[in-house]
């Protein structure tokens, strides 16, 4: 489960002054649900996620995820989720198995656990036959499945997804839009940022729109339909931050 | 059978990130060659090289044949006659001085002795004669006839004063009333190691310092360019550990760039002796004690240059932006590390306090069996101090959003 309690984060900037990159933001996201986080560039989607990974600290409110506070217990809250970029890179001179391996020790995993949470990932995904390849080497699409099991290896009850298909094709995308589903079929707490209209419609039971760092509003689609009176989702959520067409 | 605890338990994260960070450095190429392969290969061979045609050069100016003229009437016949004895002059003749210094600058001939008509008499009487010397400077081989001259006119000098005494029946006292015998009481071991620790602090500096910077820049500013920083600073691993896995990562590539570049120099030495015997006349001895000790004093100062690395790299968008910002930092080494080659290694306590300095005069009072205990003691504990303050610094940069995120 995450809770975000009026998370606000604000920065000062040489060119424009105090930003208030993320402003009150609250919203609930259970466990076996996809929550999307809707937002042009710039919205304030990848602060607000970053706050929940205890990347960043939030100058004002909180939020708990997997019962574990941001503010006061960051390293709990590390060790409950599985982060997921898609601008995440791998070690490029580590192999497959050596770079989840690596992250399956961050998260302080026994090695006889480890190895048999490698095997059974790569089973899973069927990485086996470039386990051993160097990340550098291997095609998009081999990458993108290593990067799925480095944020799993640990059994993240918490998944956060920042915009995972940026710049992947089709093929590759839609991998990780099953992998997605997955998360959320296993009862895993997911919540998706991205400004795709497609994933959404596809992916998320409930959608929060942000826009210049505030939430402008929170429901499932048929919810924010009928608020807006707009059927297209891309005009719901233009509607949504006050652009007219 | 279950595994027992320990053997289960996971290493600590400041390990596993040590163990990756060295898994990842020791393959890539570049370090291998920048930090093992040239100071090992590379130093020793460019050294060996500039020693056999150092000597080769050396050899042909002894041995060169060089084209002189005696001018003017007055040109003692002694003299003629003792010059000639040198089997590496051929005589010229030319009509006149104005001929003469044409013939240098084309370069046909190298030197010539421009005597008074009236030389000779004077000589002859016991009077001082003044010829002169012509030359061009701007030649090399012309500047070596001139040196050649000036040592025969030494020798000549020499054996007409002994002479002339002889003749006066006078004793060879009377021109020299103190003559100083020197017996050097230094072992060969102490004057090698002297010799030895002029050029090896720099070495060693330069080796510990900046032996690790390829690995420094990719481990913090190359994860920020490549997009990994955010993944591993989303593990639970605290950012404190992160950042010492990475820190002794980097200290261990200086430490071995370190011992490379002294392990090239003395494999230089050793291998290319018979080349380097005539130029340095023997002097070079390596003692092993010595160069663990100095490798011991390199540790503290390993970790500090390795912590300034890591807060370039901190603070760097990318690797780019590090090899920028490390200019200053290259500057401050490399002037303490070159003032080391001119100051006495027996200096003011004071100095030990130097940060770098104190390092280089330490190991070259080490390395020439002087060890001046307080001094050496006081950089050790200086140089851990400052390590110290690197690390911590490191540390508190590395938590700071503003530099990780440049939000």
């Amino acid at each position: 489960m995450i809770e975000a309690r009026d998370l606000t984060k604000l920065f000062s900037d040489r060119k424009r002054g105090l930003v208030r990159a993320a402003d009150g933001i609250s919203f609930t996201c259970r466990p076996g649900e996809i929550f999307g986080l809707l937002g042009a560039n710039g919205a304030g989607k990848t602060t607000t996620l970053r706050l929940l990974a205890t990347l960043l600290q939030p100058t004002a409110g909180t939020a708990i995820v997997a019962g574990h506070d941001i503010v006061h217990e960051p390293a709990k809250v590390r060790a409950n989720i599985g982060f997921l970029s898609g601008n995440t890179a791998l070690y490029g001179k580590l192999t497959a198995r050596e770079m989840v391996a690596y992250f399956g020790r961050l998260h302080g995993m026994a090695e006889t656990d480890l190895d048999a949470r490698i095997n059974e990932i790569f089973t899973a995904l069927d990485m086996h036959g470039f386990a051993q390849g160097r990340c550098d080497r291997l095609s998009t699409g081999q990458k993108q499945r290593v990067s799925i099991a480095r944020a799993i290896v640990h059994r993240p009850p918490v998944m956060i997804f920042d915009e995972p298909t940026t710049g992947l094709d089709v093929i590759t995308a839609r991998t990780i839009m099953g992998f997605i589903e997955r998360c959320r079929d296993d009862g895993l707490t997911v919540l998706f940022s991205t400004h795709v209209m497609s994933e959404v419609e596809r992916l998320c039971h409930r959608v929060a729109v942000i826009h210049e760092g505030r939430l402008t509003a929170e429901g499932t689609l048929a919810e924010l339909r009928e608020t807006t009176g707009e059927t297209a989702l891309e005009r719901v959520f233009l509607h949504l931050v006050g652009v007219t067409a | 059978m279950t595994a027992p605890a320990s053997a289960a338990r996971p290493p600590s994260p400041i390990l596993t990130v040590f163990r990756k960070e060295c898994l990842e450095t020791f393959r890539d190429l570049r370090v291998l060659l920048s930090v093992v392969v040239s100071p090992l290969l590379l130093t020793p061979l460019i050294l060996l090289i500039a020693a056999f045609f150092g000597g080769r050069k050396a050899t042909e100016q002894q041995t060169q044949i060089l084209e002189i003229a005696l001018l003017g009437g007055g040109t003692p016949a002694a003299l003629a006659e003792f010059l000639q004895t040198d089997d590496t002059l051929v005589f010229l003749d030319f009509a006149d001085a104005e001929a003469a210094e044409e013939a240098i600058r084309e370069r046909r001939l190298r030197a010539a002795l421009v005597f008074a008509d009236d030389d000779a008499e004077r000589f002859a009487a016991g009077e001082r004669i003044r010829p002169e010397l012509l030359f061009d400077a701007s030649n090399e081989r012309s500047t070596t006839a001139h040196r050649r001259l000036l040592a025969l006119l030494e020798r000549f000098n020499q054996d007409e004063l002994e002479r002339r005494l002889a003749e006066a029946e006078l004793p060879p006292e009377w021109t020299e009333s103190v003559r100083s015998r020197t017996r050097n009481l230094a072992t060969e071991a102490a004057l090698g190691g002297f010799i030895l620790g002029i050029i090896l602090p720099y070495l060693v500096i330069m080796g510990a310092a900046f032996g690790g910077m390829t690995s420094a820049f990719d481990l913090c500013a190359g994860e920020k360019e490549r997009g990994t920083l955010e993944t591993l600073l989303v593990s639970p691993a605290s950012r404190q550990d992160i950042i010492l896995g990475k820190l002794l990562t980097i200290g261990l590539v200086s430490l071995i760039s370190a011992f490379c570049s002294v392990a090239g120099l003395i494999l230089a030495l050793e291998v290319g002796l018979q080349f380097l015997a005539t130029e340095l006349q023997g002097m070079i001895a390596v003692s092993y004690p010595a160069l663990v000790a100095v490798l011991f004093l390199v540790l503290p100062f390993a970790l500090m240059t390795s912590a300034l690395l890591l807060l370039i790299s901190a603070v760097a968008r990318n690797q780019k932006e590090a090899q920028a910002y490390v200019f200053p930092l290259i500057a401050v080494i490399l002037l303490p590390a070159m003032l080391s080659f001119i100051l006495d290694a027996e200096t003011s306590s004071a100095l030990a306090l130097a940060p770098i300095l104190n390092t280089a005069l330490a190991m070259k009072q080490v390395m020439a069996g002087a060890t001046d205990v307080l001094f050496v003691s006081l950089t050790l504990f200086a140089s851990l101090a400052y390590a110290a303050v690197a690390m911590a610094l490191v540390v508190v940069l590395f938590q700071k959003e503003r530099i990780l995120f440049r939000v």
